[in-house]
This record gives structure tokens, sequence and C-alpha cells, in this order.
């Protein structure tokens, strides 16, 4: 799934805190972040603010049902 | 006291120094305000997440600040601002490193994730903007920030330390940067703090606090700040335990203390750790110091002369006055101040004041007529007299070959 480029970068980090299992955030540039690390939180917050980093970049859920409780910050669709 | 004044000229005067930000809290840790242009960027949000109960749990038990070092070792402090005994606001004053950004360790992090240049362009670009504020003037700030939210002067006896390590790994250190090359006072202010060790003053604690004002410590780059506090560590351990073996306390004593410290010391975690371990280690010291005082043959009413004389040097005494605070007549007082210390009072004053003329001479450029006088004896010749038959030379000579400016 694709994250949203228009997203609050706090509320959707707090929402990954609710997961149940580990978040991949992955960029077109290779990047992987596993979300439920603190070091890769704060690499994805210094990257919010660069839009051109992160666009299209995808969202993985090791547990199915994560998908759910992010549902507001992804999409099925490219953006831009 | 309008303390929404108080903070507001606290963020502007801290900005003129430091990009250092001001968070206000709710009681329940709801963020209300800050001067932080840029708050998602900052990342605060991700540590202050997971302080929050920990922050929330201090402030029901204390009212003095918090200081936290977190992951990276990046620091905030935390003040807690109450009316009427219940807690208004948090104020948190951060973030910041304690010493110089080790990038080359954070590029290290950084490189065993492979990724991106971008990526890490842009971490390392936002770590930059994190100031660097040594331990001192943190401590400096911090009790400026309570000041301002409570009207209450505190001292570093006062601050408490928390460390959370992140979820994957411990914090890592950084080196402190070198705030200054000049050590003007630092001799004669650590002087006066080992003198007080010694004499097992619970004054240690003042004169620590104004030797630290003047210096962060060794002036040397450590690999991370984390090594560079245990360097400090170590040296501030050796003079303290070569001053309570000089205080009384017995040297195998004094040697074994020093041995379990020096394990403690390296087997620290975090630079706050070291700040605990440090008060531990000065108290269980100069607490020692005094049990070892307590035993000797020397009884409380000659201690109290004693101290009182030490505390007092810069005036005048009479062995009529010193007897009548002790509660005996001078003809008595004499003779029993000869016996338990084998000189006479006058002889133990004039030791005394020569001792922190010495100390004046070789730690200030103060003229010997000045330092005459501000230890009160009756005339330069006089003192001169007296200095030379004490330490076998003039105070002139002295200071010729003492100086350590």
């Amino acid at each position: 799934m694709l994250l949203r480029q228009d997203i609050d970068t706090i509320k959707f980090l707090q929402k990954v805190k609710t997961c149940h299992d580990e978040v991949i955030f992955e960029t077109t540039e290779g990047d992987r972040l596993n979300l439920t690390s603190t070091l890769s939180q704060y690499v994805f917050c210094s990257i919010a603010g660069h839009p051109d980093c992160w666009v299209n970049s995808t969202i993985t859920c090791k547990d199915e049902n994560d998908y759910q409780l992010l549902a507001d910050f992804l999409s099925d669709e490219p953006e831009g | 006291m309008n303390i929404r004044k108080n903070l507001e000229l606290f963020q502007e005067l801290i900005r003129c120094g430091h990009e250092l930000y001001l968070w206000s809290y709710s009681p329940g840790m709801d963020l209300i305000h800050t001067n932080c242009p840029d708050t998602e960027q900052s990342g605060d949000y991700i540590f202050m997440d997971d302080l929050v109960d920990h922050i929330l749990e201090y402030s029901k038990t204390s009212r003095h600040p918090l200081v936290i070092s977190t992951f990276l070792n990046l620091m905030w402090v935390a003040a807690f601002e109450r009316n009427q005994g219940r807690l208004k606001s948090i104020q948190i004053l951060g973030p910041m490193f304690s010493g110089a950004n080790s990038q080359q360790k954070i590029r290290e992090m950084l490189d065993k994730r492979q990724w991106s240049v971008h990526s890490k362009i842009n971490v390392l670009k936002g770590l930059e903007k994190i100031p660097i504020i040594p331990s001192n003037l943190l401590w400096q700030y911090t009790f400026m920030l309570h000041y301002c939210v409570t009207g209450e002067r505190i001292t570093s006896k006062d601050l408490q330390y928390m460390t959370f390590p992140s979820k994957e790994e411990k914090p890592d250190g950084e080196s402190i940067d070198k705030i200054s090359d000049e050590h003007l006072g630092i001799w004669a202010s650590e002087q006066e703090f080992l003198n007080l060790v010694r004499a097992g003053s619970a004054d240690y604690r003042t004169a620590l606090d104004k030797s630290s004002l003047l210096s962060s410590g060794i002036k040397a780059t450590a690999n991370d700040s984390l090594e560079m506090a245990k360097y400090n560590m170590v040296v501030l351990l050796t003079l303290v335990s070569r001053a309570a073996i000089e205080g009384g306390l017995s040297p195998a004593v004094s040697y074994n203390l020093q041995d379990y410290y020096s394990q403690r010391i390296i087997d620290a975690g975090s630079v706050s750790e070291t700040s605990i371990l440090c008060n531990t280690m000065l108290e269980d010291y100069v607490t020692r110091i005094q049990q070892a005082h307590n035993n000797m043959d020397i009884s409380k009413t000659v201690q109290s002369c004693c101290d009182y004389v030490t505390t007092h040097i810069t005036e005048r005494f009479t062995i009529d006055f010193l007897a009548a605070r002790a509660g005996y007549t001078e003809y008595y007082f004499s003779r029993k101040f000869k016996q338990e210390m084998g000189m006479s009072i006058s002889e133990y004053i004039k030791q005394e004041k020569v001792k922190k003329a010495a100390l004046m001479l070789s730690t200030t450029t103060m003229s010997i007529q000045d330092v005459s006088n501000e230890l009160a004896f009756s005339s330069r010749s006089y003192f001169s007299d007296v200095f030379q038959k004490i330490m076998g030379e003039s105070p002139g000579e002295y200071r010729k070959t003492h100086l350590k400016i």
C-alpha cells in the first residue's frame, strides 16, 4: 500500500504504535524503515518535510490486520 | 510572579545563544505551545510520547526539575509549574546534546542500515540543528527554568536524572565540545572543594557547584560524551579519595571505595547515570570522613571550635570569645584545646590563616597587603612574620614558587 503525502506524520506514527507487528516504510530509493524502531521513526520525521523523498513510498504491514488501523493514511493509487 | 512573562523572556534569552526550544505541556502532557518552528521534523514527539508516563509519575512525588537522557544521548529538562500544590503545566527545554555531536557515531549507525545518501543527509541536517550544551550550562538553564515557574532557587543537588534507552539499542554518546581554553580560577575553586571534603563538610556541594561553573571538565576530545564523563569522574574520584585520606579516612577504606566506584564508572551506561553516581560517591566519602572525625580523640567542643575558625577564617578571634562560645572559661578551654590538638588555640588560628593565605597567594593576584587585610592580621609585617615562621619562607617567596593561575 502507498503512503499518502498529505498525512499528519505525528498522528501516523501514533497509529503505527498501536499496530500489532512490524510496519515497514519503503521509499522509491530503496530505503527501508522499520517504523517500530526509534531510530527509524526519527529518520522518518527527518524526511517527512521532504515529500520528494517519499512520494509513492510504500507501507507494508507484517500483520494484515494492521492495514485496517492505518487505512486513513494509505492509498491504493499513486499520487501526483 | 508572572510566570508566562518569565517564560517568554527566558525563551528569548536562551535563543540569543542557542537554538533551544521550550515546550509547554498541560498536566496531561498535551502540547499547548512551543517556540520550535518545526515541530514535526524535530522528532520531539517520538521521545515525549515514550516519556509521558514516566514524567507524570515523577511529577506526583517531586517538584524539582528532571534531566532526561534518551536515545542518541539527546537530553531534555522538565520543570513543573504548580498552583496551590496542583500541577498546572510542564515546561520542557530541549532537545539538546550534552557534548559535541559525534556525527561519526551517528553516521556509523546510519551506515549499518545502508540507507540512501539522501535520507542520511536529511537526518544529519536535522541533527546539526540540535544545540550542544555543556553540562555546566545545562545546569544553569535548568536552575533558571525552575526559577521562572516556581520562584525558587535550587542547586545541582536538587536535580533528578532519568535515562531512557530506545527499544532497539542503548543510547550512544558523543564527544564533549571544548567550551573554553581558559582555566582561570579553577585551581582555587578545586582546592576549596577538596579542603571541604577533607574537613568532612556538607558544604562541599556548594564548592563543587562553583567549580563546575568555571569548567565542564578535562579539555580534551574523546570519542563520545559518555567516555568523557567517565574520564572526568575518574579524575574527581582520584582527587576525592586522596583528600579523604588527608581528612582522616583510613587509606585501606579510601582505596577500597575507589576500586568500587571505579568499576561502577566503567559500567555506567549513560551520562545521566554518571551524574547520579557522582552524587552517590561524594556523599559516601564525605559521610565516612565525618565518621572518621567523630572517632578521633577530639571532643565535639574542640572540633566545633576548629570548624568555627575554618568557616570564619577572615575574622579576628579572641580566645575569650572562642572559650565563651564553647561554654568554658578561657583558662580551662585553652588547656583542653592544647591537650587534644597538641597546640594552643592561637597557634591553631595562625596555622589556619596561613594555610588560607598560602592558597590566596598561589591562586590569586591579590597583593600581600590585601591578603593580610583579608585575613584580619593587624599589619603586613606581622602577617609576613607569622607566614615565614610557619611556611619557612616569606609570602613573596612563596608566591614566586607556588603561583598557579
